[in-house]
């Protein structure tokens, strides 16, 4: 009650202290308002700070036009907080891109004003006027204060550009963006004054251990660091941050995995929510534990529990993604976690182990050429999804291989058989392995939700086998040919063929062939999307349409008897 | 069953601030909704008051404002939901409405919708005519037109024969 009678006596005070301000703000609008002639200008009034964040977004040559708007909107354009050019949007005029940039910065300098975002994208221009560039960056990220600073620096048979020292002491920078640039030199430089910066974006650029180190450690508040395809760097080191959100290191080089390859990144980083590793094969962190992280994604890295990762022992307790792309030097890997959703492993050339005991995942991704051997342990999640691709690509001399092949994905199928399974293969030799499977007594069939397959170029007579395999295995709901996403490869391997082919078998000469499924099979129905996406489905009448005219992608609806129900029960016993 | 028992105490400690607008209605906001202006924040430091006045900002754009800062500290979103709010929020709003947005959030310190508003107006000027912005905003012309001339011929080099949109 006391508490209470207090805090409205204060009420007026608050009022007047700390809205005095706004209420100045609001009388001054309403004497502005009206114009003479009685219209109201319905932009003009806004206090200059919001034009200036208003007009910070249009482009540099819209900023300058509103001079002309009126009277009040002379020097706005010309004097906002954004400088950004882009160089080829000057091709073609009387002034060059450097002139105006030199003429602009000049304007600046003399007005001493400050400058927030500087943005410079270049791609067009002559090595000469170049050298306008250094004469401006000491001013641009010392004396204006820039708080953004970002060099886009792409010009044809050019070698980095050389960027000033002098960057290192810009103490107002929070973001600092270069393409193409040359950051330090062989030796680290002296001091990096750094105190605020949050964003370090570097692509392609040049710069070396010593000189990286000496900026991370002079970050004390660095939230994010992306570096691309970046030379120079081996060792990199990102200890005791205590504010950084996301690594992300990507390097698109070629390298054989065979290569000796001791490039290595440390990371130590409490707070951090999404690592991104690419294309370095070591990886190292101390405690084993970052409370915060939920995205990890990794390709080309090599996981071994000695040297690299060993998921059993990391304390990841707010994962959620774990990507897993092309990594290698390891064919067993153990998964313990409570929080990861979705796990994804591509591009596996040889068959791992993995056993998963993540009881929260709702999607299990896997691409690569083996079925790999997996056990799930304690998936509680009654709606969680698995999407297997696999490169068909079996010895066809090896009997053994081929069979083992379907053995494994048969196994497979029963270990993820609780989920809804979308099963994609691609045909890469050609196989007439049918006869194998005739002793081979498969596990249960899995229904499986969806079935697309490519037969890789292959001739459609080599579906008949294709099929009799796989339906010794499962029972797809939904069976048609791949949608790529990409036209082009449409355009190599046509799969419309293949679903003429699918209809012939399916419906249209299902009386003349004999194939052991199809006392199973009750239902064929046909479903087209117009949307290369294949996401919304219409059903179609197979008799309407002939091969021309029919819809390219295309799916058919089987519908099995009771052995659905049968595997759907009981998938593992 | 076990979260809501689990959330039951927490939602019951929950504090709330009420915000009254400068028409005199007055909204419910969660500490946690209110704190994400830092203006607000600012007050509920220095102050217990749980009773703030807003004389700058009417009914409609307090609401908004309300509706914007609620969903951005609800836990239960995604980032993803969040952002696609952010720009349905601002999808389709006049211009005035977006103005008495701005300047709400701009004495609010909310920066997050300072920036998608600010944005969202200057894409409504994006390739637009100097003649449409001022006919559209009623900006009364006070120059000549041969200091018009003069501006536009010192900095020809941001004119252009582009095509430009004119509604």
């Amino acid at each position: 009650m006391g508490k209470q009678g207090r805090s409205q006596r204060r009420l007026p005070y608050i009022k007047k202290v700390l809205y005095k301000k706004l209420m100045m703000r609001g009388a001054k609008k309403q004497a502005a308002e009206r114009d003479d002639d009685g219209s109201v200008d319905r932009i003009s009034n806004l206090p200059q700070h919001i034009l200036d964040h208003i007009i910070s977004f249009l482009s540099q040559e819209e900023a300058v036009q509103t001079s002309v708007l009126s009277k009040s909107w002379r020097y706005l354009g010309s004097t906002r907080s954004t400088i950004e050019f882009i160089d080829s949007h000057f091709i073609g005029k009387n002034e060059t891109f450097m002139s105006i940039l030199d003429k602009t910065l000049q304007g600046y300098h003399d007005q001493k004003l400050c400058v927030q975002e500087f943005l410079v994208w270049m791609s067009n221009v002559d090595s000469e006027s170049v050298l306008v560039l250094p004469k401006w960056i000491p001013r641009v990220v010392i004396d204006m204060g820039v708080k953004t600073f970002l060099l886009h620096y792409y010009l044809e048979n050019s070698t980095y550009f050389d960027f000033p020292s002098v960057v290192f002491e810009a103490k107002s920078l929070e973001e600092l963006y270069l393409e193409r640039c040359k950051l330090g030199g062989l030796k680290a430089p002296d001091k990096v004054l750094f105190s605020h910066l949050q964003t370090l974006y570097l692509t392609r650029v040049y710069i070396t251990d010593e000189t990286f180190q000496k900026i991370i450690s002079s970050c004390p508040l660095i939230e994010y660091v992306f570096l691309f395809n970046c030379e120079g760097l081996r060792t990199i080191k990102m200890n005791k941050l205590h504010n950084l959100q996301e690594f992300d290191f990507r390097d698109h080089n070629d390298r054989s995995i065979e290569e000796e390859d001791d490039r290595s990144i440390e990371i130590d980083a409490p707070t951090i929510e999404t690592i991104i590793i690419l294309g370095c094969p070591n990886w190292f962190h101390h405690h084993m534990y970052f409370p915060h992280l939920s995205y990890l994604y990794m390709e080309k890295v090599r996981l071994c529990s000695k040297s690299s990762f060993d998921f059993l022992s990391c304390n990841l307790p707010c994962l959620e993604d774990l990507v897993l792309v092309s990594c290698y030097g390891f064919e067993e890997f153990q998964l313990l976690n409570r929080s990861i959703k979705r796990l994804t492993v591509w591009g596996m050339e040889k068959s791992i182990k993995a056993t998963i005991d993540a009881p929260n995942l709702v999607l299990f991704e896997y691409e690569g050429k083996i079925p790999p051997s997996i056990s799930f342990t304690a998936i509680t999640s009654n709606e969680w999804k698995s999407k297997i691709t696999l490169w068909y690509d079996v010895d066809i001399d090896t009997d053994r291989s081929s069979s083992s092949w379907l053995l494994k994905l048969n196994k497979l199928l029963n270990v993820v058989s609780r989920s809804e399974i979308s099963l994609s293969l691609f045909q890469h030799t050609r196989t007439n392995h049918e006869q194998l499977f005739e002793n081979v007594v498969p596990d249960q069939l899995v229904v499986v939700e969806h079935l697309n397959f490519s037969l890789g170029g292959y001739p459609c007579s080599s579906l008949p086998p294709f099929l009799n395999c796989l339906f010794r295995i499962c029972r797809p709901r939904f069976i048609g040919p791949y949608l790529h996403d990409n036209p082009l490869i449409e355009t190599v391997m046509p799969q419309k063929n293949l679903t003429e082919y699918l209809c012939k078998i399916l419906v249209m000469e299902r009386e003349t062939m004999h194939f052991f499924w199809q006392q199973d099979l009750e239902e064929v129905s046909m479903e087209a999307s117009d949307h290369n996406n294949g996401k919304e489905w219409h059903p179609v009448l197979i008799q309407e349409t002939n091969n021309q005219d029919r819809p390219q992608n295309v799916r058919f609806r089987l519908k099995w008897k009771e052995l659905i129900e049968m595997s759907l029960i009981s998938p593992n016993s | 069953m076990v979260t809501t028992d689990e959330k039951g105490p927490l939602t019951a400690k929950k504090k709330s601030v009420i915000i009254r607008s400068c028409d005199g209605d007055e909204f419910l906001v969660s500490e946690s909704a209110a704190v994400l202006s830092t203006s607000l924040k600012k007050i509920l430091e220095e102050k217990e008051d749980r009773l703030i006045h807003l004389s700058d900002i009417d009914n409609k754009t307090l609401a908004m404002v309300i509706a914007y800062l609620s969903t951005h500290a609800d836990d239960g979103l995604s980032d993803d939901l969040k952002r696609s709010f952010d720009q349905e929020f601002v999808s389709g709003k006049e211009f005035d409405v977006l103005k008495y947005l701005v300047l709400a959030t701009d004495t609010l310190q909310v920066t997050c919708l300072c920036y998608t508003v600010a944005k969202k107006m200057a894409d409504i000027m994006k390739n637009k005519l100097v003649e449409w912005v001022r006919r559209e905003f009623d900006i009364q012309n006070d120059y000549t037109p041969e200091a018009e001339a003069e501006i536009r011929r010192l900095d020809a080099w941001a004119w252009d024969d582009r095509q430009l949109e004119d509604d």
